[in-house]
């Protein structure tokens, strides 16, 4: 199944430094629920993993990912990440865009992941708009925690940074337990009490 | 390996094994009693080749576990006849009305009727074919097994009423 | 089209149900296994623990309390299908259950099963949204209830923490003459709803709307209330309310898509099967 998928976030936090946390790999791959960051390869990628539920069912998509470009200047990021079930379930390949676009009293996210799904993952997920839904739940999260890891970079001392406090990795993203915070808009839209 | 200790009545006989819990009555029908009559089509519940009767009613024998069975009674079509070996009302009609030919999902269609004829002795076509919506048969074209149960079920009623 | 290797446990009283999900990681409440037993054959799902609570007898009970009709997660379809309170209180459920899937499935397929699966095309989350469900669920640390309107955390996902059992639903029968109908359309008789429709109404003297209901299944993750509809045709006669249903359901957004199935079509069967079901509820409301 092929699928775009278009989500974003707002933090807050100068640009500059939304930019810094956000390709350090080893401080914003943990921000990711249920990621794990494995080592880095020589290739200048990563290996790693994240497990999520979609329903009955709970994946562990372990492959890699690493930035395809990286501009500064525009505020402009591509990742390319890819990774299987472990249990041979399906795979997921996605080319991520990440644009920084600095807003009066915050920086936008801007995220389209251009993603191919494979196997169970791709039957299971009733169409696009279940991908799409659980998507944004993952990008809300972890825009959630990666805003507290800016929150304590931007608290840290001068010569210290955020990468001596990485955040422990987030736990593997039930839904259910997850949705209470963004439930009730999130809720609003699915129940359909039209506008 | 994980395993549990199951006994349970089957065609009226009562068996006793050590299983694995993942172990499906269908495969432990098949398998461990050698009762080969029901058949796996699909294995998630849409066919109704496996369907077997559970205390009386029908279920699938692929979405059942058999530790689930334990210190239950089921009936496969291998308990369908008569004691005397003679076939019932119902298989004697699927023959004379051709309603089988391959004969793969005819076990599961004479579980299902025997328990609309044990329900309901005077099943209109409508009630019959809603009975069997959960059977596929890919042989006859469901006609001759909406005739037979309908002979079946006349031939019940006759029965019923030459005692009366 | 085995399942993966899991460990078996049989609680025999509801504690002992709620002592196991309090502690084990990765398990699966086995009910009726109509849904989860193809997951687990296909290996879709591979729970480390199987919790079959087939054993408490307690969770089956299908009785009236006070106005409300309770129905025990445990209950299976088919009991609820002839039971002749739900026929006496609440009879768009047995209408619901006609549609549902096949005798042998029902025969072992429970209702809380097919609530906390909550496959965005099945039938029983939709009347238990028109009939104002009220979940009652528990855990080792007390019980809780969950309207049914906020049931659906996300696909295929209750409000139902990781140590939580549900024990049953409270249903709110109509009192009074009220017309209903449970309209649905799929391939094959018994295959889920591709749309479904549950529509319950009461009419003034004049013949026009007095109190309405209308859910849709197959449209959206939780069952579509169409609270803007029925607020439009309040007070409509037959033929101003049929007028206006095509246009509100223009108006939802995000109508669910798949491979099978587009989201115009889906609309399209909304507009056909919500007239359909007015008309019927119409007349049986006479």
């Amino acid at each position: 199944m092929a699928l775009i998928i278009q989500s974003s976030f707002r933090t807050e936090a100068p640009i500059d430094v939304v930019w810094g946390v956000l390709t350090n790999i080893e401080v914003a791959a943990p921000c990711f629920p249920g990621a794990q960051l494995g080592e880095k390869q020589e290739d200048g990628t990563y290996k790693g993993s994240f497990n999520v539920k979609l329903g009955p069912m709970s994946f562990l998509f372990a492959g890699k990912f690493g930035f395809v470009s990286l501009d500064p200047q525009t505020h402009h990021a591509k990742i390319n990440a890819s990774g299987s079930d472990t249990k041979g379930r399906g795979g997921a390949q996605a080319l991520v865009d990440v644009q920084l676009t600095q807003e009066a009293a915050h920086t936008l996210v801007d995220i389209v992941s251009d993603a191919t799904l494979s196997g169970a993952v791709a039957q299971f997920g009733r169409g696009t708009g279940m991908i799409q839904a659980l998507t944004q739940q993952l990008i809300d999260q972890f825009a959630r925690q990666l805003s507290v890891v800016i929150a304590q970079d931007l608290a840290a001392t001068p010569g210290e940074s955020a990468q001596q406090s990485l955040p422990p990795s987030q736990p593997s993203l039930a839904m259910g337990a997850l949705l209470w915070h963004s439930l009730k808009d999130w809720l609003r839209g699915l129940l359909k009490k039209q506008a | 390996m994980n395993t549990k200790h199951i006994q349970l009545e089957v065609n009226g006989q009562v068996y006793e094994r050590t299983i694995d819990v993942r172990l499906t009555l269908g495969d432990f029908l098949r398998h461990e009693l050698h009762l080969t009559g029901t058949h796996l089509g699909c294995e998630h519940g849409i066919c109704g080749a496996c369907t077997v009767l559970l205390n009386g009613h029908t279920a699938r024998a692929c979405l059942t576990l058999a530790v689930q069975a334990n210190a239950q009674s089921v009936t496969t079509i291998e308990g369908l006849a008569n004691s005397d070996g003679t076939l019932s009302e119902l298989q004697t009609a699927f023959k004379e009305c051709h309603s089988l030919q391959c004969g793969f999902c005819t076990p599961g269609f004479l579980t299902t009727l025997t328990e609309l004829l044990r329900e309901n002795l005077s099943p209109t076509e409508d009630e019959i074919r809603m009975a069997i919506t959960g059977n596929l048969c890919r042989c006859t074209g469901y006609q001759p097994i909406v005739d037979a149960t309908l002979l079946a079920a006349s031939r019940l009623r006759a029965r019923v009423a030459s005692t009366q | 089209m085995k399942p993966a290797p899991f460990e078996y446990h049989a609680p025999a009283t509801l504690q002992e149900a709620l002592a196991l999900i309090n502690t084990l990681d990765n398990y699966k409440i086995l009910a009726g296994g109509q849904s989860l037993m193809p997951m687990m054959n296909f290996r879709f799902v591979m729970p480390d623990h199987v919790i079959d609570i087939n054993h408490l007898a307690e969770l089956s009970r299908i009785e009236q309390r006070g106005e409300k009709l309770f129905i025990g997660a445990m209950s299976r379809q088919h009991d609820i299908h002839t039971s002749a309170l739900v026929q006496s209180l609440a009879p768009i459920i047995v209408q619901a259950y006609e549609r549902v899937s096949h005798r042998q499935i029902r025969n072992r397929g429970t209702y809380g099963g097919s609530l906390c699966h909550l496959d965005p095309s099945s039938e029983q989350p939709c009347f238990t949204a028109a009939l104002d469900g009220v979940i009652h669920v528990a855990s080792a640390q007390g019980a809780r209830t969950v309207p049914m309107s906020e049931w659906t955390s996300m696909y295929m996902t209750p409000a139902l923490a990781a140590n939580e059992l549900m024990l049953g639903v409270e249903l709110t029968p109509w009192k009074g003459a009220h017309g209903f109908a449970f309209e649905e359309y799929s391939r094959r008789h018994g295959d889920y709803a591709v749309v479904a429709v549950a529509a319950m109404l009461a009419l003034r003297p004049n013949g026009t709307i007095d109190r309405v209901r209308m859910v849709l299944s197959g449209t959206s993750a939780a069952p579509c209330v169409l609270s803007q509809l029925q607020d439009a045709i309040m007070g409509q006669s037959r033929e101003a309310a049929l007028a206006l249903v095509a246009q509100h359901i223009d108006q939802l957004p995000d109508v669910m898509e798949d491979a099978h199935y587009t989201s115009q079509y889906r609309r399209h069967l909304a507009k056909t099967l919500c007239k359909r079901a007015l008309v019927r509820a119409f007349e049986t409301a006479q």
